[in-house]
């Protein structure tokens, strides 16, 4: 049988017991349980009330400190602060911003209060951007995005070798046309032709070359370019190059064979595509030529790239592998 | 919200989930994952968010992402935070955005939220009660702290008239 006061519970009936908190009964067993174990009899032990010696307390400030704000109470030394507070976060109504301003012109002390939570509000660092949007945009914008950076990837290629041929010596083909060919006269745009001095130059020596009656080789032209021939419709084409300062006149630029019925001469093959640059300002402005022949029975197929100075082609016989030159 | 919706809230929004991500985490790199990771979260409950409260469930997912990413790190500064942001500290900071930001970085994260949600987004503080789950009423007592902690760090420095 497991008695009422125990081991396991004799500090509870001690207390107790101190405290004459115990009833008759328990008290009777609770003396019974010391008598039996006096080792457990505490002399010492003294209940006293601790009000009296616990000090700490918080200050004025603090508890105000703790109080939610109430727009109701009126303003005073110990709420002032957060009327101030308040008045900066907008949320006092004109009576009680009236009775603030009021408040802090009677006790101007508070002013520099007031004036430092005016500076605390934080504003936002517009600098501070995320970069990668596009990124985070979904469906058919994000296609457009990587299709428009293509297309600018390749202008800026396009661009790019452009700005690298800066000698602006026009290298002329060697094939001959006829005088009715139009499209093989060489032309110079207005805006582009005076946008450097070396493209003036050459604009004047073509004008000098046809007043001389020389026949000028022609490379493709840009539809949106100036044609010269119009000034002189008995043009023929020659093989002269058009500037003077190219040592080696005669040189051929576009390779072709001296076998014309079995290749196909570039000048004959299609433009597939328009000067690239007719969109861009002046200052870019570069011959460009593109062309392309699909190869026939009797004749090459290939293709022709001409950027400034720069060019490319290849060619295809009928029955033949691709030769590139 | 549709496609369309999504793609116009990233637009609208996602230099402002940064700014906000990059003042709690200091750090680049972890703001941008939040960012991603937020419109993650967004898109793939887009269906269920009208466009009118896009920005709110922006700010609300980051919020919760940036806690659990300053848990992660162990950042917490709890509430000796406004202790330490009233004492005197050996920065010399003469600039006045400079040392409140610095002051900022010392708050607790609760409060450096409901500041920042306040002054760089405008919102109210029912609003803000409802992107940290905290009462309205708890939102203003964070916000008269925070603001009372800031001013301290000013006078502090004698960076206020």
């Amino acid at each position: 049988m497991i008695e009422k006061v125990n081991i396991e519970n004799y500090e509870a009936y001690y207390l107790d017991y101190l405290e004459n908190n115990l009833s008759d009964e328990d008290r009777i067993l609770f003396e019974l349980f010391l008598k039996n174990h006096p080792d457990l009899i505490e002399d010492d032990l003294i209940i006293e009330p601790l009000s009296e010696t616990y000090n700490n307390k918080l200050s004025l400030h603090e508890k105000q400190s703790l109080k939610l704000f109430s727009s109701d109470e009126k303003v005073n030394d110990f709420n002032v602060e957060q009327f101030i507070i308040a008045y900066h976060e907008g949320i006092l109504d004109q009576i009680k911003t009236k009775e603030l301003l009021t408040f802090i012109q009677q006790y101007p002390i508070y002013s520099n209060l007031f004036n430092s939570y005016k500076e605390i509000k934080l504003k936002p660092d517009y600098t501070i951007q995320y970069s990668s949007k596009n990124a985070l945009k979904k469906g058919k914008t994000r296609a457009l995005y990587y299709f428009v950076s293509g297309v600018a990837a390749m202008l800026a290629f396009v661009i790019y070798f452009s700005q690298l041929n800066q000698q602006k010596s026009v290298v002329v083909s060697t094939n001959t046309t006829t005088k009715n060919n139009n499209s093989n006269l060489i032309s110079a745009k207005k805006g582009f032709v005076n946008s450097t001095t070396t493209y003036v130059t050459k604009k004047q020596l073509i004008v000098e070359q046809i007043k001389n009656n020389h026949t000028i080789d022609t490379i493709q032209s840009n539809e949106n370019i100036e044609i010269i021939q119009q000034e002189n419709p008995n043009l023929i084409a020659s093989t002269q190059p058009l500037l003077p300062s190219n040592p080696n006149k005669n040189k051929s630029v576009t390779p072709t064979n001296k076998n014309e019925n079995t290749y196909l001469s570039f000048s004959d093959m299609k433009k597939p595509i328009e000067v690239v640059t007719q969109f861009l300002p002046d200052e870019y402005q570069k011959f460009i030529d593109i062309r392309y022949a699909k190869p026939t029975d009797s004749k090459q197929g290939g293709f022709y790239i001409k950027i400034g100075d720069f060019q490319f082609s290849r060619k295809k016989s009928p029955d033949q592998n691709l030769t590139s030159r | 919200m549709d496609i369309k919706e999504y793609n116009k809230i990233v637009d609208l929004y996602a230099d402002n989930i940064y700014r906000f991500a990059l003042k709690h985490l200091k750090n680049e790199m972890d703001a941008k994952d939040i960012v991603q990771s937020t419109y993650l979260k967004v898109w793939e409950k887009h269906e269920t968010i009208a466009l009118t409260n896009g920005k709110s469930y922006l700010f609300t997912t980051a919020y919760h992402l940036i806690l659990d990413a300053i848990k992660q790190d162990k950042r917490m500064t709890g509430d000796e935070g406004i202790n330490e942001v009233a004492q005197s500290s050996n920065h010399a900071y003469f600039d006045l955005s400079e040392t409140l930001n610095w002051a900022l970085s010392k708050l607790p994260e609760i409060q450096k939220t409901v500041v920042l949600l306040r002054d760089y987004e405008g919102y109210n503080y029912a609003e803000i009660g409802e992107i940290t789950g905290i009462s309205e009423s708890q939102v203003k007592v964070y916000i008269f702290r925070a603001r009372k902690a800031l001013k301290d760090v000013l006078v502090d420095k004698d960076l206020v008239l």
